[in-house]
């Protein structure tokens, strides 16, 4: 069942969840949780406060299937502007976290060996530091384009800004996250 | 420059599947799901409909009583010509100049008459 589902678009899903099909809402949690969690992840530099915000999201997604109107907003930006917005209130809430926890853990971590682990934390950690000194809103837009994919006229409609707005913050963005990382090439395992 | 701009592509691009939600997340996630559905599928209270939602309207049995009584008083009000009202506020009406006497109407009695007549 579980696989026919998996081959409907987001917003028949929704209407699907709304009606009772349980199954629904295994395969929006499979699509849409890990991209909201990285992205708070990437924004808040911190993965507890990440899970957190990522569930409020997931769980505002529930709540608003009931009225969800099919064709219209596309669930993914609808999900990325709420987690967006909650990922600014915890920022201004608890300040600007620098760096993961160390509870961060990579997706194939079976897969990986020892040290390839620990360069991938140092690579996260020393791109979450470098993420943490962007403002706000470049951070998002950074975030959304060059880790998410998102395209820009998508994060237009998620950040409520122009499109030439998001072009300015991701190349402003990218050329700041590139000043910050210079001098750490072989620290970050480039060299 | 252009090492760096590859290497931060690289960078960002081995960021983008860095945090895989736990078990834990995902049973929370879900679990938050199934409350919400439960209640999308709850029927919702059934409204009230005929006497119950008129009853309603007016503010339940207490409303009802008041309603007739307003109902019975405005009835008897009708029913007796205006002299009779007068009569039974000993002429107050008269006394305040609120109507004259030349203005009343002989009542139920002289209705009675006129059809008699």
């Amino acid at each position: 069942m579980d696989a026919q589902l998996d081959e409907l678009q987001d917003d028949a899903l929704m209407l699907l969840f709304a009606q009772g099909e349980a199954g629904a809402a295994r395969i929006l949690t499979a699509r849409l949780l890990p991209r909201v969690l990285n992205h708070a992840a990437r924004v808040l530099g911190n993965r507890t406060d990440a899970e957190d915000v990522a569930q409020e999201a997931m769980l505002r997604l529930w709540r608003a299937a009931g009225d969800w109107q099919a064709g219209g907003a596309k669930v993914s930006t609808w999900l990325y502007r709420v987690t967006a917005n909650l990922a600014i209130d915890r920022l201004r809430r608890t300040g600007r976290a620098v760096g993961l926890d160390d509870t961060d853990e990579p997706a194939d971590e079976d897969a990986l060996a020892a040290d390839d682990r620990l360069i991938r934390a140092d690579r996260m950690a020393a791109l979450d530091a470098a993420l943490a000194r962007l403002p706000e809103r470049q951070r998002q837009a950074v975030v959304l384009r060059h880790i998410e994919g998102v395209s820009n006229p998508e994060i237009a409609e998620v950040l409520e800004i122009s499109v030439e707005a998001v072009e300015s913050l991701t190349a402003r963005g990218k050329r700041a996250l590139a000043a910050a990382l210079a001098g750490q090439k072989e620290a970050l395992g480039y060299g | 420059m252009g090492d760096k701009r590859d290497d931060l592509d690289d960078l960002l691009a081995s960021a983008r599947d860095a945090e895989a939600p736990s078990d834990a997340l995902i049973a929370r996630v879900l679990a938050d799901a199934a409350t919400v559905q439960e209640d999308l599928q709850a029927p919702a209270p059934a409204s009230r409909r005929g006497w119950g939602a008129w009853l309603s309207g007016i503010g339940g049995w207490r409303g009802a009583g008041g309603l007739v009584a307003a109902t019975a008083t405005g009835l008897m009000v009708g029913v007796y010509a205006p002299d009779s009202v007068d009569a039974l506020l000993d002429g107050a009406l008269t006394d305040y100049g609120v109507i004259a006497s030349d203005e009343l109407v002989s009542g139920w009695g002289a209705l009675l008459d006129l059809e008699d007549g």
